[in-house]
């Protein structure tokens, strides 16, 4: 058997497994270089030099970022952006979503928009009670409008730019690919509207994100903080500056909840300053005796403002069970205590959902609230004896929009962005140095940053440049495009560009687009000069149609982000994806040529 | 030339910033390899090549099946070995605990190995009365000495048969490395035996690492199982016989709770839950089936009398935590969280949990009984049983929260678990694979792995978590530094520098003076960093001096194996540090007779094997 008919045999074997989809893609995918490797057609290093490639660091590298922008809750504050544009309507969220896709694509390439809208999109579907379903596939499709709108959309558009500065007679501008990509992004959001409720299937995801935006709230419920709860100011004129917080004089019937600088910051020792606020708890007429006994101003606050109080930039509550035989049952635990380690205080303790007044030992079942920073938090989180309720890692994400570091992740990524728009350093470097930057800078655990990376896609990509690289050097890709040539003999030019549209899209269902790119270039730059053509058409027709590959999860790496997020199946992307193939092939075999006359 | 003073100036800063210890090591390693591209010493495609090299593969690939022994329960198989046959005899426990260190190591690599016995070692320290301090550092050295027996022992290895195969056109084979293994590991056996109790530290342990060994009887006993389950056989004269597993139905009993039906001689467990017939095999009931029962004994006791069936009463504590906890039974402590969807609903010992597939079999409040029929309320604990898989998928984060994940519980308290022999299966198919170089080693790992997930014995994300990607970076970020030492005539120049240090005398002084360099750099960074700055000199040097480079290549092997003088020296030196509650300046007391030992295998016996 040639090589040739072993690679087409290797290239439907991965097809089918792809489209059988009971193993996993990961399997799959190096499976077919293993395959490649024990048929001889290429060499072991010739089929892992992909894990090397620049482009599996630069996605690898961006998920990094994209979690730094969720860590430092960038993304909590976009997502308030839009819902507050959303409004609670599902059509809006959707077309906002598509448009917002297409936008930053220019900026953070496909993958980098789809990974940073992905995550916002999930938390406004939990919040409006639907399935991200509905939303992710037309927010992946749309990447591929969205790489048109300027030369930087995606990386084939490069080299297109490129081949066209060799072969046409002029070369493309930095916008003039948005001719046809702001049709083509129209056209998405009509079909999106008009077909996407019936085409895409109504998948169940696997898991959804918690909504913790009403956190504080609850918790401000469940512990009964709003109720009979005063703030007292520190005057100048108060006998209590100066003096230790743990000498905090209290009467009877007021019990301290907490005391905390100006800031929101918790103060857990050192002298009371003025400013201070002294948080207390009790009946309104003891309270006002305690105050002004002490010189203190005081302010009832509402279920709101003591939510704020909780939960701000500086620090936060966390919830903690006590589970049978802990070493902390038989501990005496009070409000206002400060834990053994003196970062952390105990605000609440609660007995069955009851609350437990003054000093009690504590037996298992007991739910604490706890108070201290962001960090003191997540530093004992994983202490043996207590089991944390909700990850205050989880918390803050969602509830602090724009905490500490957000402006250091801001302006890391506006660097990353011009130094991969003015083409400065390649993409890949620029990722990396942006994801390095973010853990130097502490804004995000190496742990974590691992955890945000998604390797089914990364290996999905590296593992399949083989595939790729085995389709030039053994000629098969030639072969196919030889006679592609010869079927249209002498028909109409516009033939042409609908051969090379179909051609781009049957690759593309399994090759990347930068490789399906890479593969039909020379074909189409010599097919136009031997039909006479400017090839300044048939280029951009191609690079629509490397675009258009909405067929399969694994025909985009945005495609594949969705699949699982959403709960997709393989066969659940044609559907949608068939008219907007089809509306591309318009656009690539009809609008192109009236634009870029052949 | 300026080019080589580039190269040396990155070598001089990757090792500072590895001493100074304040940047994450994957942004040292890939800053280094950015580093290269940016002066310009290689092109961006050549320093990311390391990631795609065969090497790193296949230590990615070798945490996935160190994982996958975990997770099935081989290697808790060893550690519950290790317990039942070291007796009370120090010596004898020492030398078991150091070669079942020393195997697991060569196997499953130097971390996974000492991660799986340490909370062994500690129980075993405890129940004979002796100090942990005098366990867990032999374990610990015995482990880096059982790195050096095979191939898969540490990545290093790898690496030093990579760069053989570069240098020399020949592998180190998979059991080559045994040949300096097996006098390491006698050396480390009798030096733990002998010195142990002078130069360690007789120190108590302030914390010990949670035992889950005995997690099974630990919830037996907390939940009083023993007296209220009862495990009925069916008799030939039973009614049952014949019916459908899945129509015994108790649900009429007053009382009673299926827990389990267990089919006659085999472990498997047949789901048998009330209203939930349709889940069910369609299997009948047999003569000697189990079936496993809760309630009082005297409703047992007529129950039993009435369908046939005879009262197995061997059940002891320990057979009682056997019976619910094993290959195919999980049990599960959980906690209802405030503000769970559950409160306010009305459990029952016995009852399947709304998801169909767990039972409840005890709910215990402030570690009471829960009087039947009182609705629950949060902080309220219920025991559950099902399928390990149901443990792990079902438990719905939003209603409860687990005490011990199961996954946690599964690898340290259940020997040889479900999968446990196609895991061993596909470790052996590897290690056959390997040792026949029938495929590249890469290939080999890369199989194993995929036949881990293929048979279900890990999923995909468990695969990813299973891999220290730490590791796997370092190693792919740093191979560009390799390759440059190499290619811009650093290695020759420190070869040219080392050659003429040596001069006339025995090749046997180079040996000296690379194991010294090897394990000075060793103790402060990371073996498989300082491989990679080493091997390119070594291998140079070698040519140079006109001899063989496997006597060398082996010697940095043994030499970057040698971490004992510091704590920080390798992360299983600080694994131990707390639990065996030592000092700085315990490891270099107990770690020097070690390093001279590996100082004398690496100059002395290695050119006996491999000639010059």
């Amino acid at each position: 058997m040639s090589e040739i008919t072993l690679l087409f045999l290797i290239v439907l074997a991965t097809i089918a497994a792809f489209v059988w989809n009971r193993l996993p893609l990961v399997v799959v995918a190096m499976g077919s270089a293993l395959a490649l490797y024990f048929t001889d057609i290429l060499t072991l290093n010739q089929i892992l030099r992909g894990f090397g490639d620049p482009v599996v660091m630069f996605v690898a590298t961006l998920f990094i970022v994209t979690a730094g922008l969720e860590a430092t809750g960038v993304t909590a504050w976009i997502g308030q952006q839009f819902e507050r544009m959303v409004g609670g309507d599902p059509d809006r969220l959707l077309v906002l979503s598509v448009v917002a896709v297409a936008l930053l694509c220019p900026l953070i390439n496909a993958s980098g928009a789809v990974g940073a809208l992905m995550p916002v999109v999930m938390l406004m579907v939990v919040r409006l009670g639907e399935q991200p379903a509905r939303f992710l596939m037309p927010m992946a499709f749309a990447s591929g409008a969205g790489a048109h709108l300027a030369l930087t959309g995606a990386p084939k558009n490069v080299l297109i730019a490129d081949a066209a500065a060799s072969y046409a007679p002029r070369e493309i501008n930095f916008f003039e690919f948005a001719l046809v990509g702001i049709p083509l992004l129209v056209g998405t959001i009509a079909i999106v509207l008009l077909f996407g409720s019936r085409l895409v299937p109504a998948r169940t995801a696997p898991s959804l994100p918690r909504d913790l935006s009403r956190h504080a709230k609850t918790l401000v419920q469940q512990y009964r903080l709003a109720r009979d709860v005063f703030v007292l100011v520190l005057h100048r004129a108060s006998p209590l500056v100066g003096r230790p917080v743990e000498d905090l004089p209290l009467d009877e019937d007021v019990r301290l909840v907490m005391v905390s600088d100006p800031s929101g910051t918790p103060r857990l020792q050192g002298a009371l300053r003025v400013g201070d606020k002294v948080v207390v708890r009790g009946p309104p007429e003891a309270a006002g005796r305690f105050a002004a006994s002490h010189g203190l101003q005081v302010r009832e606050i509402s279920g709101e403002e003591a939510a704020g109080k909780l939960i701000n930039r500086m620090a936060g509550v966390a919830e903690a069970v006590i589970p049978q035989r802990s070493s902390l049952i038989g501990m005496r635990v009070f409000p206002g205590m400060v834990t053994s380690t003196g970062d952390l205080v105990v605000m609440a303790v609660q007995r069955r959902g009851e609350d437990l007044v003054g000093e009690v030992m504590l037996e298992a079942g007991d739910h604490l609230l706890i108070q201290g920073t962001w960090s003191a938090l997540q530093r004992h989180e994983a202490r043996d004896g207590v089991l944390i309720v909700d990850r205050p890692d989880t918390v803050r994400r969602q509830l602090v929009p724009l905490g500490s570091g957000a402006k250091s992740v801001l302006l890391i990524v506006a660097a990353m962005v011009v130094a991969i728009a003015s083409g400065a350093v390649a993409p890949a470097v620029a990722t990396v140095l942006a994801a390095g930057a973010i853990l130097v800078l502490g804004l995000l655990t190496v742990d974590d940053a691992f955890r945000s990376i998604n390797w089914t896609t990364v290996i999905l990509i590296a593992a399949m440049f083989p595939l790729s690289t085995a389709l030039v050097e053994t000629g098969a890709a030639q072969l196919v495009a030889d006679s592609v040539v010869e079927m249209i003999g002498a028909g109409s030019p516009r033939l042409l560009l609908a051969m090379i549209f179909v051609l781009a899209v049957v690759m593309g269902i399994v090759v990347s687009n930068t490789a399906t790119t890479m593969i039909l270039l020379p074909i189409t730059v010599m097919s136009a000069a031997a039909f006479g053509v400017s090839p300044l058409p048939v280029l951009m027709a191609l690079s629509v149609a490397t675009s258009a590959s909405f067929l399969t999860p694994v025909s985009t790496t945005s495609n594949t982000m969705v699949m699982g997020p959403a709960g997709y199946r393989f066969a659940d992307y044609w559907p949608l994806g068939l008219p907007l193939t089809a509306w591309y092939f318009v656009v690539a075999v009809g609008l192109v040529p009236m634009i870029w006359p052949f | 030339m300026t080019e080589i003073w580039i190269v040396f100036a990155i070598v001089a800063g990757v090792i500072a910033l590895f001493m100074w210890d304040r940047l994450p090591v994957i942004v040292v390693c890939v800053g280094c390899a950015l580093a290269l591209w940016a002066t310009g010493i290689l092109t961006i495609q050549q320093s990311l090549a390391g990631f795609g090299d065969p090497a790193t593969i296949f230590v990615a690939s070798l945490f996935v099946i160190s994982a996958g022994m975990e997770r099935s329960g081989v290697t808790a198989w060893v550690g519950q070995a290790l317990i039942d046959k070291s007796g009370d005899s120090r010596t004898r426990l020492i030398v078991f605990m150091t070669l079942a260190v020393a195997l697991l190591s060569a196997l499953i690599s130097v971390n996974g190995a000492v991660a799986a016995l340490l909370p062994v070692v500690v129980v075993l320290a405890v129940r004979l009365g002796r100090s942990p301090g005098r366990l867990l550092m032999p374990l610990v050295f015995g482990a880096h000495c059982g790195s050096m027996l095979l191939l898969t022992g540490t990545p290093v290895n790898v690496l030093i048969s990579d760069a053989l195969q570069d240098s020399a056109g020949r592998n180190f084979g998979y059991f080559e490395f045994a040949l300096v293994g097996i006098p390491l590991v006698i050396g480390g056996v009798l030096i733990s035996v002998l010195l142990g109790e002078r130069l360690l530290p007789a120190r108590a342990s302030k914390t010990l690492p949670s035992d889950l060994s005995r997690h099974a009887h630990t919830l037996v006993e907390q939940y009083q199982l023993t007296s209220e389950v009862q495990w009925l056989r069916i008799r030939e004269d039973s009614p049952l016989v014949g019916t459908d597993r899945g129509g015994l139905d108790l649900s009429g009993r007053e009382g009673l709770a299926l827990v389990s039906v267990r089919a006659a001689a085999s472990d498997e467990v047949v789901k048998a839950a009330v209203g939930d017939a349709l889940e069910m095999r369609r299997d009948k009931l047999q003569v000697g089936d189990i079936v496993v029962v809760r309630g009082e004994t005297a409703a047992v006791g007529d129950m039993a009398q009435e369908l046939g069936l005879t009262i197995i009463d061997d059940v002891d504590s320990s057979g009682a935590a056997n019976r619910l906890f094993n290959r195919s039974s999980a049990l599960a402590e959980v906690v209802i969280k405030p503000r769970s969807p559950l409160v306010g609903e009305r459990f029952f010992p016995g009852m399947v949990t709304p998801s169909g597939d767990l039972i409840v079999l005890a709910i215990q409040r402030q570690g009471k009984d829960l009087t039947t029929g009182e609705p629950l309320a949060s902080g309220d604990t219920l025991l559950l049983q099902g399928t390990w898989e149901a443990m792990e998928t079902r438990l719905e984060p939003a209603e409860v929260l687990v005490v011990d994940s199961p996954e946690l519980v599964r690898r340290q308290a259940l020997p040889m678990g479900p999968g446990a022999q196609t895991t061993l299966l596909i470790l052996g198919a590897m290690v056959i694979l390997l040792a026949t170089g029938l495929v590249p080693a890469a290939v080999a790992g890369l199989l194993a792995a995929g036949a881990f997930l293929l048979s279900g014995i890990m999923n995909v994300e468990q695969v990813y978590r299973s891999i220290n990607w730490t590791t796997v970076i370092l190693v792919g970020a740093m191979m560009p530094l390799s390759v440059a030492i190499q290619q811009t005539g650093a290695a020759q120049l420190l070869a040219e520098g080392l050659v003429s240090w040596v001069g006339d005398s025995e090749p046997r002084v180079l040996l000296a003076g690379l194991f010294v360099l090897t394990a000075v750099l060793g103790q402060v960074i990371s073996n498989t960093a300082t491989a990679l700055i080493i091997i390119p000199i070594s291998v140079v040097t070698a040519a140079q001096m006109g001899i063989s480079p496997e006597p060398v290549l082996m010697a940095v092997g043994v030499a970057a194996a040698a971490s004992f003088l510091t704590p920080v020296a390798t992360p299983t030196n600080l694994m131990v540090m707390e639990p065996g509650n030592y000092k700085f300046t315990d490891y270099w007391k107990f770690g020097l007779p070690f390093m001279l030992w590996f100082f004398v295998v690496a100059v002395f016996w290695v050119p006996l094997i491999w000639g010059f």
